[in-house]
């Protein structure tokens, strides 16, 4: 049997599906066993919902810049993406997975030295379909972007995005998950990071039930700046995870990680957060900190910050903290007459807030996420 | 005819505790300026939390009624937009609540209830600046997050600004002069001062003569172990200067 997917791909491409097609079958579904997916519970994807293809909507590409369909690159120019499309050692099964099965997705590349003002948009809504997207961020040397990224609609997706900033170049990310409740969103984002590189991710896990963002980045050149701004706002059953890995590969990088949950309901937030410092990675500055506010006695978090260090010269800080919406804090406000939703929905966005208002993005896309968080509170509330 | 603030008998509790209020009677009319005195652990911070309604208290017997009708069972912030005003001893820093967004929520939500409609920005902000000229208050602090970062003399005068934005039926100060340098004080009691009016009713609750020095009261109580021991007009202020109120205390 053949594992084309696509009818016109290249045989490079095809080969390549089969073989991660058979890492997937020789490695299975990730279980309770594996730590990095101890809390995800996979038992929906069990029930099949039809593969497909996402209806995706990208924004205008100006000038200098590729921001196309994955699937129409494939077709037109594959040999630009013969040594991207590639399964990396180590790669687990649901990446595996999305190699083998992808049918569509997104090319971002911007040509060397080439400054974006204006950010790219890309929207991707299942429509009640199982998903494998794949997407590449490629940024030259000394580029800089703004990608914003919304998943809606319903179905579940496992999507993998990888990117690659040159020497010098910047980008910045934000993507807003508001799926629907009966969705299950996996993410998978790898990052590689030149000298001077310079990158910040906001991710917004608001919807679907069950969702996981993984964001490894690989600090490989000198000086790099990597930093995740991440919240989970979750009611009634729903699930995330925030799994981000920081290696610091090269001297004198810096990253930063910031994840902030509320849960209400039988909601469970996760965070696994690992930094990595090897023999070499000096200079490092690392700081990892996950922040929780139960609403409800039946949600749940369970954080695990991870620290691996073996350079000397490192600054690596880490805190973790679960607690509840301040009741002094509601009483105050009740006593000025805002009635207890309200309160409350005003401390969780206070809570939250800082996730967004802090991010580094132009304008409308901040109030955008803004009012994302906002809408979320009060359902929350 | 019935007074705004009609309390009879009342005993109250922290949840679990022993009483601490034992048998209050108070009666406070549209107008008036009550001082509430007394001692530490007398109960006044007891008293200033179950007028307001702060959860973990429990009313163990006796009545609260407001405007004619027993309060009871009515929540914080219901009792808020009735127009019960709470000034904190210790007002609550919130961070990343913005002061203007706050109290602009507040000031809506007290004119729904009054049936009026919500100030939008721009007429809000007429009425914050007519405020602020009032109290001569400086518009940083509606810049910043509620209370955060403010001095002890910025807390205070940021309640009674909210108070002057709000415009309570019944005002209740708790220690409002707590804390409080000489200037800060005098400062504060001009507000409080300007914010007298035949329509509504303050109850101030202090340890010290010396507010009443600023803010003269229509009636002086002295609360002692949870009761009101003894009570007097103005010039029953100007006594207990003399002779303090020790052996009123004693008496309870």
């Amino acid at each position: 049997m053949s594992a084309a997917v696509l009818a016109a791909e290249p045989l490079w491409l095809t080969a390549r599906r089969a073989v991660a097609m058979d890492r997937f079958a020789a490695r299975g579904l990730p279980t309770a066993k594996d730590e990095a997916w101890r809390f995800t519970n996979l038992h929906a994807l069990t029930a099949r919902a039809p593969s497909g293809t996402a209806r995706l909507t990208l924004s205008a590409a100006p000038e200098g810049v590729t921001f196309t369909r994955l699937s129409t690159l494939l077709a037109q120019a594959p040999e630009r993406l013969e040594a991207l499309l590639a399964l990396p050692e180590g790669a687990d099964a649901l990446s595996a997975l999305n190699l083998a099965m992808f049918s569509d997705g997104y090319v971002l590349e911007v040509a060397p030295g080439l400054h974006l003002d204006a950010p790219l948009e890309v929207s991707h809504d299942n429509q009640g379909r199982a998903v494998h997207m794949r997407a590449l961020v490629l940024l030259g040397e000394g580029a800089s972007a703004t990608l914003v990224e919304r998943a809606n609609g319903s179905g579940w997706s496992n999507n993998v995005t990888h990117a690659v900033l040159g020497a010098g170049a910047r980008l910045r990310h934000a993507k807003l998950q508001a799926q629907a409740a009966d969705s299950v969103h996996l993410s998978a984002m790898t990052l590689t990071l030149g000298a001077g590189a310079d990158h910040e991710s906001v991710i917004l896990a608001l919807g679907a039930g069950v969702s996981r963002e993984a964001v490894t980045t690989a600090l490989t050149g000198e000086g790099a700046t990597a930093s995740l701004r991440g919240a989970y706002l979750l009611g009634g059953k729903q699930q995330a995870s925030f799994v981000p890995e920081l290696l610091h590969l090269a001297r004198n990088c810096t990253s930063r990680q910031l994840v902030k949950g509320v849960l209400g309901g039988t909601a469970h937030g996760v965070f696994l957060g690992h930094i990595g410092v090897p023999e070499g990675g000096d200079g490092t500055n690392a700081g990892q900190t996950n922040r929780n506010i139960l609403l409800s006695p039946g949600a749940r978090v369970d954080t695990r910050p991870r620290l691996e260090i073996l350079a000397d010269d490192v600054k690596c800080s880490h805190s973790a903290t679960v607690g509840a919406l301040d009741e002094t804090a509601l009483f105050y406000l009740q006593s000025r007459g805002l009635a207890p939703p309200q309160a409350r929905r005003m401390l969780i966005e206070a809570f939250a807030a800082d996730i967004v208002d802090g991010a580094d993005l132009p304008a409308p896309q901040r109030e955008s996420l803004q009012q994302a968080l906002s809408f979320w509170a009060e359902t929350l509330a | 005819m019935t007074k705004l603030l009609e309390v009879e008998n009342l005993h109250a509790r922290i949840a679990g505790g022993r009483d601490i209020l034992k048998g209050i009677s108070l009666s406070v009319g549209a107008g008036e300026v009550h001082a509430i005195m007394g001692p530490n652990g007398a109960g006044k911070s007891t008293l200033s939390a179950v007028l307001a309604a702060k959860p973990g208290y429990d009313v163990t017997a006796g009545s609260i009624s407001y405007g004619g009708a027993d309060i009871a069972d009515m929540a914080a912030d219901e009792r808020a937009r009735k127009g019960i005003f709470l000034a904190f001893q210790y007002p609550v820093e919130i961070p990343g609540v913005n002061n203007t967004y706050f109290l602009r929520a507040s000031v809506n939500a007290i004119r729904r209830e009054r049936g009026e409609p919500d100030l939008d920005a721009s007429q809000f902000l007429k009425l914050v600046k007519k405020k602020m000229s009032l109290l001569d208050i400086k518009d940083d602090l509606l810049k910043r997050a509620v209370n955060v970062g403010f001095s002890g003399g910025e807390k205070k005068r940021n309640e009674i600004f909210q108070m002057a934005m709000l415009e309570p039926k019944l005002a209740i100060l708790d220690e409002t002069d707590s804390g409080l340098d000489i200037d800060a004080l005098r400062a504060v009691s001009d507000g409080v001062n300007k914010l007298r009016d035949p329509n509504r009713a303050i109850v101030m609750i202090t340890h010290y003569q010396r507010l009443l020095d600023y803010i003269e009261p229509d009636f002086v109580h002295v609360l002692a172990n949870g009761r009101i021991v003894a009570s007097g007009d103005k010039s029953f202020a100007r006594e207990l200067e003399k002779t303090g109120y020790a052996h009123l205390e004693r008496a309870a």
